[in-house]
């Protein structure tokens, strides 16, 4: 006997709490099907997917516009000219917070402030954890001296979900519109300040080569911490 | 006791026994650490002559709350232990029960929604003068851990402990003619229940794997016991946890086809991981369940480029 299963293990469990995309039906082929027509099959419910990724490395990082804490919305192709740093961020994720107690990423903002567009991005769902208005998000970076460009919300997380962004923190380094890095802060899974300086930090390797005019070493890594509260 | 043995029917004490360390084990234990959403305890079995000590990290998340597999899926973090063992032994890794996939919001993670516990084993040092006469020793054994971990629901809390156990030296362990402690009983046979639900090694399972474009097909023969035909009729179901955090695309779905005796899953790429650096070998642990969820088996696979 031999027959595809396509099993969308989404469906397995409890329930989720937001449904995106379908569930998957089950196709069950007989033998005389050619292989290749079973390929086919299954490519073509592999295309009917929920949206993969939709970032790459080297690929054009997609346009967007959302309200922010500059007084006006800021849209990413207004700084195509910079070196732009995204970071997904939930300031009560404890993963965030490592790097923001720590004073590692006002650090990191603090020395990029003159060469780099720096914007934080909260894409928890109102009612989630982590979701603020434009005012909060000001009163936070304030609380927490803080040194973005500029705090974007993305509540509908529809900013979130066409970059990927699957953890808090996440961060994408972009150059001249084109995606650069992604994924993790740095090397060291963990939520222990005492690991940051022990870690490689991706970003700033990424950020000093595109300085330089170089390759970067590292272009994507898993991210890791609390999922974005979508 | 005779409402007791009425309730349980023609069931054994047997049963009566594993009801309790299913459903009760922390009422008798006492040193157990109340975290946040968890409760862990490190657990150990009685020192005997010439055998390695068995040990365990129980972990037990509130209802509704879980903890990560080695591998966390798309986000979260695994737990992790530094030991503090005494000088002339050695400790293994952790062992890892068999996880269980848990999806929200489009993301897909890898842990425990329930009570497990993580095996690890003290021997002597290899390469000792004394290797199997230390374990006898005199002295009792001081151990200690301190543990890291990430706990969540739709929220996530991480925290930090240190455990300790101090095993009695064999010559002041309870013997078998005697009757143990009920906590060292306890201990005991829940480190037994836990050494079932480590993932089973098999000569059978071995395995290839291949990289087309943006997918990765593993493929393996079908570990014994795991029935195909119940999978394609839907009322068993296989999920595969890859060891390597960034192979694959977590939330994408696993495509299953039998050949024969094959298994070949099919699951996209993950976006982070660089093909050139996917090693020879990749290993991870097949779970075969039933339709509601529930563990009936595990496998280790390992499998080669192809």
């Amino acid at each position: 006997m031999s027959f595809i299963l396509l099993s969308n293990f989404l469906s397995n469990q409890r329930p989720v709490q937001k449904t995106v995309g379908s569930v998957v039906p089950v196709i069950f082929r007989r033998r005389f099907l050619s292989r290749i027509k079973e390929w086919g099959i299954l490519m073509l419910a592999l295309m009917a997917m929920p949206s993969m990724a939709a970032i790459k490395v080297g690929a054009p990082a997609p346009d967007f516009t959302l309200p922010s804490t500059l007084g006006r919305d800021a849209k990413l192709s207004d700084f195509s000219d910079k070196i732009v740093v995204l970071e997904w961020t939930n300031h009560q994720c404890p993963f965030v917070k490592k790097h923001y107690d720590s004073g590692n990423m006002q650090a990191l903002q603090k020395k990029y402030q003159d060469d780099v567009v720096w914007l934080s991005i909260v894409s928890s769902a109102p009612g989630k954890q982590g979701h603020i208005s434009v005012a909060k998000a000001k009163e936070i970076t304030n609380s927490r001296s803080a040194l973005p460009h500029a705090v974007l919300i993305d509540s509908d997380g529809s900013v979130g979900k066409l970059y990927n962004a699957t953890n808090t923190p996440q961060m994408v380094v972009i150059k001249s519109g084109k995606v650069e890095y992604m994924g993790a802060i740095d090397s060291i899974a963990s939520a222990d300040k005492g690991d940051i300086p022990k870690a490689d930090n991706y970003v700033v390797a990424a950020v000093d080569s595109l300085k330089k005019g170089q390759p970067v070493a590292v272009a994507a890594s898993k991210p890791y911490g609390c999922s974005v509260k979508y | 006791m005779n409402k007791v043995r009425r309730f349980l029917g023609g069931h054994s004490y047997f049963c009566l026994l594993s009801f309790c360390v299913i459903f009760f084990p922390t009422q008798v234990m006492s040193k157990a650490f109340q975290g946040k959403h968890i409760e862990l305890e490190l657990l150990s079995s009685v020192l005997k002559e010439n055998s390695a000590l068995q040990l365990g990290i129980r972990v037990k998340p509130e209802l509704h709350w879980h903890t990560y597999w080695k591998n966390p899926g798309d986000s979260g973090m695994p737990l992790r232990a530094r030991w503090n063992i005494p000088t002339g032994y050695e400790i293994s890794s952790l062992q890892w029960p068999v996880p269980t996939a848990i999806a929200a919001d489009n993301m897909m993670s890898y842990g425990y929604e329930e009570e497990h516990i993580l095996l690890v084993q003290l021997t002597p040092q290899k390469g000792k003068r004394n290797t199997r006469s230390e374990i006898s020793s005199e002295k009792d054994l001081d151990i200690s851990v301190e543990l890291a971990w990430a706990v969540c629901a739709d929220v996530c809390v991480t925290e930090k402990t240190t455990l300790s156990v101090s095993v009695p030296a064999v010559k002041n362990a309870p013997s078998s003619s005697q009757i143990l402690p009920s906590h060292l009983t306890l201990m005991s046979t829940q480190l037994k229940e836990a050494t079932r639900l480590l993932p089973r090694a098999s000569n059978e399972s071995k395995g290839t794997y291949s990289v087309l474009d943006e997918n990765i097909h593993f493929s393996f023969a079908l570990p014994d016991g795991v029935d195909s035909s119940a999978i394609a009729k839907n009322t068993m179901a296989i999920v595969f946890f890859p060891e390597m955090a960034d192979l694959v695309h977590h939330a994408s779905p696993q495509s299953i086809e039998f050949n024969g005796e094959r298994i070949v899953i099919t699951q996209s790429l993950s976006p982070y991981v660089n093909k050139e650096n996917i090693p020879s070998v990749l290993s991870g642990v097949l779970r075969y369940q039933n339709k509601k969820g529930e563990f009936i088996d595990g496998f280790l696979i390992s499998m080669s480029r192809h």
